[in-house]
């Protein structure tokens, strides 16, 4: 049961951060914080950008709900702090490595949903207006993917 | 009469008189205000009994006519009728009369909206350990995510506007229920479920609760009349 549970905060963690990763990307870094994000917006990903320094902004409550969490032993905070840095991991598998190759980890991911997602974000980077990252794609990226016959 | 049910009637009194004025005439508009109204009291009733079901909130007899009404005191029932005509009279109003360019609710609307999406969520998922607060702000966030994702409702900037002079009366009015000018309040709520910020005398909530009811109703209203 407790371990629905916690499985559950985890969940509802990660699918509110690609909310607030979508809120942030369209309203903040494409807003007054542009000056941050800009650098991401060029050709060559390799070094580290001023970018990046997005991802630390969003461990600060990640660390902050562990360290909360495991001192009160490990409450709600404790897995939703979990579920947070576990999106971190999986956007910056997903963005970082299998989208713009910033480490030479995995071969492609050809997947259907993978297609869908890094095709919006490619579209993203030539100036099409979705600002989602694993899954508040518009809807048609999936429907094109999925209505292709599989290879 | 009881305190409550005085403070229901007196919400009502000057909305239902006015409702028949010329300018407004909002009693044309009773055939979406009505379906609205139960659907959404249908919702916060079955909420009400349940939160009073697990003593989130009381009720103090003192201030109540003694009738019950599935566990529910009968004034509390009549305030999800009350509040809501008062309100959508109110929305009306304000539309008829304030001349707002609908460009500034296309440019505004959705970031204000996702404002408080961002917070509710946050203040619900920091709040877990507490079930009105947690509850409250998840459902709100959770409606208007719907409202403004899915349903794209170009009439919140016209919510926004409302609720926020609506504040006024309805701080004064759930000031009194929770007991800013009476000796003892008609609602109690257990401490150990609500954040412990409060308004003069009410939680912090009451204003997303507030909110979600107001929201409800104008949303339905608007769906209906469309």
């Amino acid at each position: 049961m407790y371990l629905i549970v916690d499985f559950l905060l985890i969940l509802t963690a990660f699918l509110f951060m690609e909310f607030v990763a979508w809120f942030t990307h369209k309203y903040i870094m494409h807003g007054f914080l542009w000056v941050l994000h800009k650098d991401h917006h060029k050709e060559d990903h390799s070094r580290l950008e001023k970018n990046d320094l997005f991802s630390l902004i969003f461990a600060i409550p990640s660390i902050l709900l562990i360290i909360y969490g495991s001192v009160n032993r490990f409450d709600f905070r404790f897995w939703l702090g979990t579920g947070i840095a576990l999106y971190g991991l999986a956007y910056f598998l997903y963005h970082d490595v299998l989208v713009h190759r910033r480490l030479k980890l995995f071969g492609d991911l050809n997947t259907k949903y993978f297609r869908a997602v890094i095709k919006a974000h490619y579209d993203h980077h030539r100036g099409k207006k979705n600002y989602g990252f694993l899954f508040m794609v518009p809807l048609r990226y999936f429907r094109e993917e999925y209505s292709k016959s599989s290879r | 009469m009881s305190t409550y049910l005085t403070i229901d009637l007196l919400v009502l009194a000057i909305p239902f008189l006015l409702s028949f004025d010329k300018k407004v005439a909002f009693y044309r508009n009773w055939k979406y205000v009505f379906p609205a109204i139960l659907l959404t009291g249908i919702f916060f009733v079955t909420w009400d009994i349940l939160f009073t079901h697990l003593k989130v909130w009381n009720f103090n007899p003192h201030h109540l006519t003694g009738i019950y009404v599935f566990g529910l005191p009968v004034e509390e029932c009549l305030f999800f009728i009350v509040i809501p005509y008062s309100s959508l009279f109110s929305y009306e109003v304000i539309r008829t009369y304030l001349r707002v360019h609908k460009a500034v609710f296309r440019k505004y609307n959705a970031i204000i909206s996702y404002i408080f999406i961002f917070v509710f969520i946050v203040l619900a998922l920091l709040n877990l350990n507490k079930i009105y607060t947690s509850v409250v702000f998840l459902l709100t966030g959770f409606y208007l995510f719907i409202l403004i994702r899915f349903v794209r409702a170009a009439y919140l900037g016209w919510f926004y506007i409302s609720y926020a002079i609506l504040l006024i009366p309805f701080i004064l009015v759930n000031g009194i229920l929770t007991g800013t000018a009476l000796a003892n309040p008609v609602v109690m709520y257990r401490p150990s479920e609500i954040m412990g910020i409060y308004i003069f005398t009410i939680p912090v909530e009451d204003i997303a609760y507030g909110m979600l009811l107001i929201l409800m109703n104008i949303s339905l209203f608007e769906k209906f009349r469309e």
